[in-house]
């Protein structure tokens, strides 16, 4: 009997202390082990804000926006890449039969949404964290508008119609969003489309803002003044006012060492004299632009393949032939492939959001619209000379802006231009044979899964 | 939650000092005494060894004993009047009978009748058993021996097609692969739909804890493959609301509760038991052999335009990459168990080893595990126990099921024209720069478990008929996992890719509670519980990861020239429950019961902490009555009504009711954090509310009987990531909204068909289930459907997981594309045109049961069936693409459109596709219904005279074989399929998935 109250005596004992000491939390389990915060905890002081801006930077370098897509595929969509792999979303972008819910475009879309998001919480924190100096404020502040800005008009670009002058004002651009989310009510509300006009007016206004803000302390690994002149230069450029462009880029070009980077170094060497605003990837913070461009041989999974078109478009001697593209090699039955990165076994090759060679290109091409053919072909035989080709010399204005076209195809290859120059300059047609009922393929679609989301979003006309 | 702590602190030490007020209290007296003796012994006179004597007063068993290796039996007892005799043993009748003064003269002789249709078993229910008589709620059992010496690696492989409303599917052949079950339709679209299950009392882990995902699909492990079947005494499946009611928060996908076996009092009993057999595919696909695969990229170069690439159309190879990969293998287990003990100490021991490799090269899973488990009896008041089951096992994965990267995909995709080796010995490579062969060889993927689970209790009798019991339970799993990608897996980078991760997943359950049973004038049974329970649960780990190896030989991180990354964490969540039931019954005919939990999580918002769940049940027993006493053709009947509520909080994330910031979105080194996840304080249970009403009808002279069960199941508040506009920045947030309805019955009868009218005549028993359920999508936020994997869909006043996707009307014989149904009729095909092409939910779907006893033979066949639902067969969409993806294709391709005017369902080869006749569309959905052969066991038991001879209790032998026969008009590898694992919205969509074994075994089981 004495053995046995011992034992009921022993078992309430562990019953109730083991209830005392792991039940003193009771039903509030701390989450901070598991690598999340409250958001209330998030950003209190300077370090943690600091953090906040990164995780800005962290949504340029997802796969749905530099990490990959935004990067391969306005090569992809163009002539420069073509689809040799097995994701039939990118098989729909390379024969341009985009449909509305393919799943990379509404991606795309949310990413670079949430970066803006991500953005939009720096600003309001910005105002709540103690003991900021004014000369900091103005930086994080600079950092974040400007990565915002850029979100927007990579929107707008995509996925709205190229800047026309008589129609801008009324053609549907992409929702600008100015404040960030805190509530399940806030989330839920639809926005509608600003116009083409609204989103350039806003990026152009944020960017002359940006200028004042940002000091080029951080340069070029994040945003700085000479990023936001840059990035304003081909703004301009899209929005085809010629004058303003030219100056920006002059401004540009007047603050930054001259163009005598060697070709290679841009990509060998990170952070070269030739960026302006380079996004890093380290080897635990990679991108997979070598994996899916490389085949298999080397590593890669070849889901991309430099066309016919692109090797063509090089003359034999460019140096960047050498350097972009290796041709296929029928002995060891290796196929053709792209090799601007190239580091597959660390995948930290930066991405080239602004360098200095586009400057010249942007004044070469703004000029030329101005129909100053001398000061163009200047600018474009910089970039030829260092490419090791001869200069080039043309008479009309139509020949000089052809000219500039194939330039910018060959220097800035894979870095995800090819799109964008053929739509805005109304040349996509003809380059790449779209037919009249197929017209309106050159906008891609408003993701469906967006649309089903917030019905207020107007789709793209045809899709 | 101070409060709360602090009064529980205050209810416990008021229980401390009653409890030893009722110590003090207890007495002691005795009187004269006699002794009650006898022997339990089957139709045939052949003695019953461990059958249970019971003596009960008011209902309540006072004393009992267990009969010796004669059968026989002596109790004394102090007090003779008012009191019962009750024997009984597993598989029979009881017997019981008042006591009177007669029967102390002389020994008894008590024979008891076979129990061939398990009227009188006794059903574990939660925390208790219950007679199946007085059984108000709808409960499925399923016995150990129908399981018994099954050839699988999980439990619920074992329970397919075994119980009625219990709908199991296995994803992935691949050995001890996670299986979908659902007990009565889905019932939740983003929370979890697998059951609880709950071994011995405690709550288990299950599901894939593993981090390794590279490549492998549907193939997600199983913590329930811990579990060894051999050492399972019985398994009950609670349906309705009224029985699940008592687990709460956590029983909307109905309860499985596992109960293993436990010693009985007698002299040690060992069995030894064994098997070994072998595997094979069950079928292999018709793929184009090399000259066919070149003539037909010709066809299609030529048709659009361009260069034939193949200018001579023979090659002297030809690989049949599905033999390559699959292979016959072994499988077999090895088990030892003892049992036995006293009246005081009662134990059963066992020891078991498990081997399997997959029908695929590169694949398999062992098991080593033992068990104990305890009772002692110190004094017929107290009862001290233990279950303790420890478990190794080991899984080797590959790459399948969403990866055309493995070898099932590779095997289909590459190419015959392709060798296996290059002329150097290298491995060749597929147009994705894989090797199907290579695979099973170059790459790992390890994972190894070691598990305890473990519970130890005390019950002890306060006064007569009330019970308190206190017992602590543990699930501890520990799980390493090893990955090695060489640079052949496309995937790797250029050096070989590598992963170590330890996870351990922990859960301590304090349980206690009280139960009473009392029995007043004879008609009236009060049976009673109440208790409080704690959980605390966590799970931890950490991966790390290397990159470039100097040779294939090193496989483990430690030889890594780069480490692009590793993590750890820890996250847990917590529950805090009070339960209580009341039984009643009124006469054996009119029963009551009322159930209710309370649960309060950690997972929820800070404004709906505490669940509440009540549940009701009452029963009839028609046969009870006057007016059909005498009717012979109603042996028993009885009607049953239950309704209530249950609720579903897995699947949740444990911290999803915060607005959360994370961590590890880091730039250039620099750490950095963004927002995650909005706050919903509101968050709460998932409430599923299940109205049952059932019939049990035995008749013609005990020779059929049948439960009948029709049920209305809703869920509402569904745990719902309601998807957001992502202009806000988030994509979605985790919302109570939506219902969803499963309307259905079960069907199950067991009948006698033929019964011997000798002991060596030939017996027939059958066994039968049959389940309907009707699944449908009730209401969603803003109606919104939503899309998951290839074309499954969620969609209001669908079935979830509804196929959505074009129509295509059939191969135009004019062009050789396929023409698509333009459903809005604008000239174009866009999204907007596709449409609802099916449902993967059956119509119906159950097992039957035959076995056959003729002297000591016996044959049992088990069939499983599936009708009427549909397969997205999305591998077909890669192996049928005409030219489209430099990929095979199956041989019935042969048959495409070759010239206008040609009339077939197979469109023209193309390279470029500009039609996309290959995209999503109803071309690929296939009827996925099945009737399988699912089990043949022919056994010889030796006749007890041998065994005598041999000094053996008992032997028989066996043969057994495992999906022999399928019948399907499906075409793909296998029917029963899902490539998104046990996934609630993507069902029945196959896409290179691991196919299903078929295997014979030959064993042996011994008893001495």
């Amino acid at each position: 009997m004495k053995k046995i109250i011992l034992i009921f005596l022993f078992t309430i004992l562990l019953i109730s202390s083991s209830c005392f000491y792991s039940c003193q939390s009771g039903l509030d389990v701390d989450p901070t082990p598991d690598n999340v915060v409250d958001e209330q905890n998030a950003i209190t002081n300077i370090r943690e804000l600091e953090a906040a801006i990164n995780g800005i930077y962290d949504g340029l370098q997802n796969e749905n926006y530099y990490g990959q897509y935004y990067t391969l595929w306005p090569d992809l969509a163009a002539d420069n890449l073509r689809w040799t792999g097995s994701f039939i979303t990118n098989r729909e972008v390379d024969i341009r039969r985009i449909l509305a819910t393919n799943v990379t475009v509404f991606e795309i879309w949310r990413r670079l949404y949430s970066t803006i998001n991500r953005a939009n919480r720096v600003i309001d924190a910005i105002e709540r964290v103690p003991g900021i100096n004014a000369e900091s404020k103005k930086q994080y502040l600079g950092e974040a508008r400007f990565l915002r800005a850029l979100a927007h008009f990579d929107l707008v670009r995509l996925y709205a119609k190229p800047y026309n002058n008589s129609t801008a004002t009324s053609d549907l651009g992409v929702p600008i969003i100015k404040k960030a989310t805190y509530t399940i009510a806030q989330a839920s509300e639809g926005v509608t489309r600003n116009t083409v006009a609204e989103v350039y007016d806003f990026v152009i206004q944020e960017l002359l803002a940006c200028e004042e803000l940002l000091t080029d302390a951080f340069f070029p690994k994040r945003a700085s003044s000479i990023a936001a002149k840059a990035l304003l230069a081909r703004v301009y450029l899209y929005k085809q006012d010629w004058q303003k462009a030219e100056a920006k880029a002059t401004e540009v070009i007047n603050l930054m060492p001259p163009l005598t980077t060697r070709y290679q170094d841009i990509y060998q060497v990170k952070n070269s004299n030739e960026a302006i605003f380079e996004l890093q990837f380290l080897n635990n913070d990679p991108n997979y632009l070598a994996f899916w461009l490389f085949p298999a041989e080397y590593g890669g999974r070849h889901e991309y393949e430099p066309t016919e078109e692109l090797f063509m478009a090089y003359q034999e001697n460019d140096l960047r032939l050498a350097f972009n593209l290796v041709p296929a090699d029928t002995l060891n039955s290796i196929p053709p492939f792209a090799k601007k990165y190239y580091r597959i076994a660390t995948n930290d090759d930066n991405c080239h959001i602004l360098r200095l060679a586009e400057q010249y290109l942007i004044r070469a091409e703004a000029r030329a619209q101005q129909n100053n053919l001398s000061g163009a072909l200047e600018d474009l035989n910089a970039v030829r000379l260092r490419a090791g080709l001869q200069e080039a010399s043309a008479d009309t204005q139509a020949e000089v802006l052809r000219l500039v076209e194939k330039e910018r195809q060959c220097e800035l290859a894979f870095e995800g231009h090819r799109w964008f120059d053929l739509v805005r300059t109304g040349r996509a047609e003809e380059v790449l044979g779209i037919s009249p009922q197929e017209r309106f393929r050159l906008v891609f679609p408003i993701p469906q899964a967006e649309i089903v989301r917030n019905p207020k979003l107007v789709q793209n006309p045809g899709y | 939650m101070g409060t709360f702590a602090f009064l529980r602190m205050k209810k416990i030490l008021l229980f401390v000092a009653w409890v030893s007020i009722v110590f003090m209290l207890r007495l002691g007296a005795q009187n004269i005494s006699l002794t009650l003796e006898g022997k339990v012994m089957d139709v045939k006179n052949e003695p019953l060894v461990g059958a249970a004597v019971e003596i009960l007063k008011a209902g309540v068993t006072i004393t009992g004993a267990y009969t010796d290796e004669e059968g026989a039996f002596w109790i004394i007892l102090s007090d003779t009047s008012n009191l019962f005799l009750k024997v009984s043993y597993v598989g029979y009748k009881s017997y019981s009978a008042r006591i009177t003064a007669d029967m102390f003269k002389a020994p008894l002789s008590i024979n008891l009748p076979e129990d061939v249709l398990e009227l009188e078993k006794v059903v574990v229910v939660g925390y208790g058993t219950q007679e199946k008589r007085s059984v108000t709620g709808s409960v499925a059992g399923i016995k150990a021996a129908d399981i018994a010496n099954i050839a699988a690696a999980n439990l619920d492989q074992a329970l397919q097609g075994r119980a009625a409303g219990v709908q199991i599917f296995q994803n992935s052949g691949t050995p001890g692969a996670g299986i979908t079950v659902r007990v009565r339709g889905a019932s939740s679209i983003n929370s979890g739909n697998q059951p609880l299950y709950v071994i011995d009392g405690v709550p288990m882990n299950t599901g894939d804890f593993g981090v390794l995902s590279e490549n492998l699909g549907g193939q997600t492990i199983n913590a329930l493959s811990d579990i060894n079947p051999n050492d399972i005494a019985s398994i009950e499946i609670l349906k309705d609301a009224a029985a699940c009611a008592i687990y709460g928060a956590r029983a909307s996908n109905g309860v499985v509760l596992i109960t293993t076996k436990r010693g009985q009092a007698g002299n040690t009993i060992y069995n030894l038991n064994f098997y070994s057999g072998i595997q094979q595919p069950w079928r292999k696909l018709k793929l184009m052999d090399a000259k066919q695969y070149m003539e037909l990229m010709n066809e299609a170069y030529i048709n659009d335009g361009l260069e034939a690439p193949y200018a001579n159309p023979n090659n002297s190879v030809n690989t049949d990459w599905q033999n390559e990969i699959f292979q016959t293998a072994p499988i077999g287990q090895v088990e030892l168990s003892a049992s036995g003990g006293n009246v005081n100490t009662r134990y059963f021991i066992s020891g078991t080893y498990f081997g399997q490799q997959g029908i695929q090269k590169g694949t398999g899973f062992e098991r080593f595990n033992t068990r104990m488990n305890l009772d002692l009896t110190p004094t017929d008041k107290l009862t001290i126990g233990t279950s303790m089951g420890l478990t190794y096992s080991h899984n080797r994965r590959t790459p399948n099921d969403n990866s055309i990267y493995g070898p099932v995909g590779g095997a289909l995709i590459t190419p015959a024209l392709q060798p296996i080796y290059n002329p150097d010995g290298s491995w060749s490579r597929n147009a994705l720069g894989s090797n199907p062969v290579g695979v099973t060889q170059t790459d790992d993927n390890l994972s190894k478990s070691y598990r305890i689970l473990a519970n130890a209790f005390i019950r002890y009798e306060i006064i007569k008929g009330l019970f308190f019991r206190t017992s602590f339970g543990l699930d501890w799993l520990n799980l390493n996992e090893r990955a090695y990608n060489s640079p052949l897996l496309v995937g790797a980078g250029t050096n070989g890719y590598a992963l170590m991760a330890a996870t351990q997943v922990q859960k301590l359950l304090n349980e206690n509670y009280f139960t009473w049973k009392r029995t007043l004038g004879d008609i009236h049974t009060l049976e009673a519980i109440a208790g409080f329970s704690f959980e605390r649960n966590t799970t931890e780990g950490n991966v790390s990861q290397g990159q470039n190896f100097p040779s294939e030989r090193f496989r483990y991180i430690g030889a890594a020239a780069v480490f692009p990354g590793s993590s750890g964490f820890r996250t847990g969540w917590a529950m805090n429950s009070f339960f209580s039931r009341v039984n009643y019954n009124l006469k054996d005919k009119y029963f009551l019961g009322v159930n209710f939990r309370a649960d309060g999580s950690s997972r929820f918002g800070a404004d709906n902490r505490y669940g509440y769940f009540p549940g009701i049940s009452a029963g009839w027993r028609i046969k009870g009555e006057d007016f059909l006493k005498d009717a012979l053709w109603v042996d028993d009947l009885k009607i049953r009504a239950s309704y209530g509520f249950t609720g579903n909080q897995e699947g949740l994330a444990n911290f999803a009711a915060r607005g959360l910031f994370g961590a590890g979105y880091n730039y250039d080194g620099n750490a950095g954090i963004v927002p995650t996840q909005l706050p919903n304080p509101s968050l709460k249970w998932e409430s599923t509310s299940q109205l049952d009403l059932g019939i049990d009808f035995v008749t013609l002279k005990e020779k059929i009987s049948l439960t009948f069960d029709f049920y209305i199941k809703q869920t509402q508040d569904l745990l719902f990531s309601r998807p957001l506009p992502t202009t806000s920045g988030f994509t979605f947030v985790t919302e109570n909204i939506g219902k969803i309805r499963n309307i259905g019955f079960d069907l199950s009868i067991r009948s006698q068909v033929l019964a011997p009218l000798t002991d060596k005549g030939l017996r027939w028993t059958i066994d039968f289930n049959f389940s309907h359920y009707a699944n449908t999508v009730l209401s969603l936020y803003n109606k919104q459907p939503q899309e998951f994997g290839f074309v499954s869909r969620v969609s209001e006043g669908r079935p979830i997981g509804v196929f959505y996707a074009f129509e295509s009307k059939g191969v135009n014989p004019e062009t050789g594309d396929i023409n698509f149904v333009d459903l809005n009729g604008d000239g174009v095909i866009t999204a907007d045109d596709r449409n609802y092409i099916g449902s993967p939910h059956p119509l119906f779907f159950g097992g039957l049961t035959n076995i056959f006893t003729w002297n000591n033979f016996e044959f049992n066949i088990f069939l499983q069936f599936n009708y009427g639902n549909k397969i997205y067969n999305s591998t077909r969409q890669y192996i049928e693409s005409v030219g489209a993806l430099p990929f095979n294709n199956l041989a019935s391709v042969e048959n495409r459109w070759k010239k206008p005017g040609d009339k077939t369902d197979i469109p023209r080869a193309t390279v470029l596709d500009l039609n996309n006749n290959s995209r999503d569309s109803n071309r690929w959905l296939e009827d996925g219904s099945f009737l399988r052969v699912k089990n043949v066991v022919l056994s010889y038991n030796f006749s007890p005279a041998l065994c005598k001879r041999l000094k053996l209790r008992s032997m028989k032998i066996f043969i057994q074989s495992q999906n022999l026969l399928t019948f399907t008009p499906y075409s793909g590898l296998d029917p029963e399929v899902n490539f998104d694992g046990t996934s609630n919205t993507v069902l029945g969509t196959d896409f290179f998935t691991y196919p299903q074994a078929r295997n014979i075994t030959l064993g042996v089981n011994l008893s001495f």
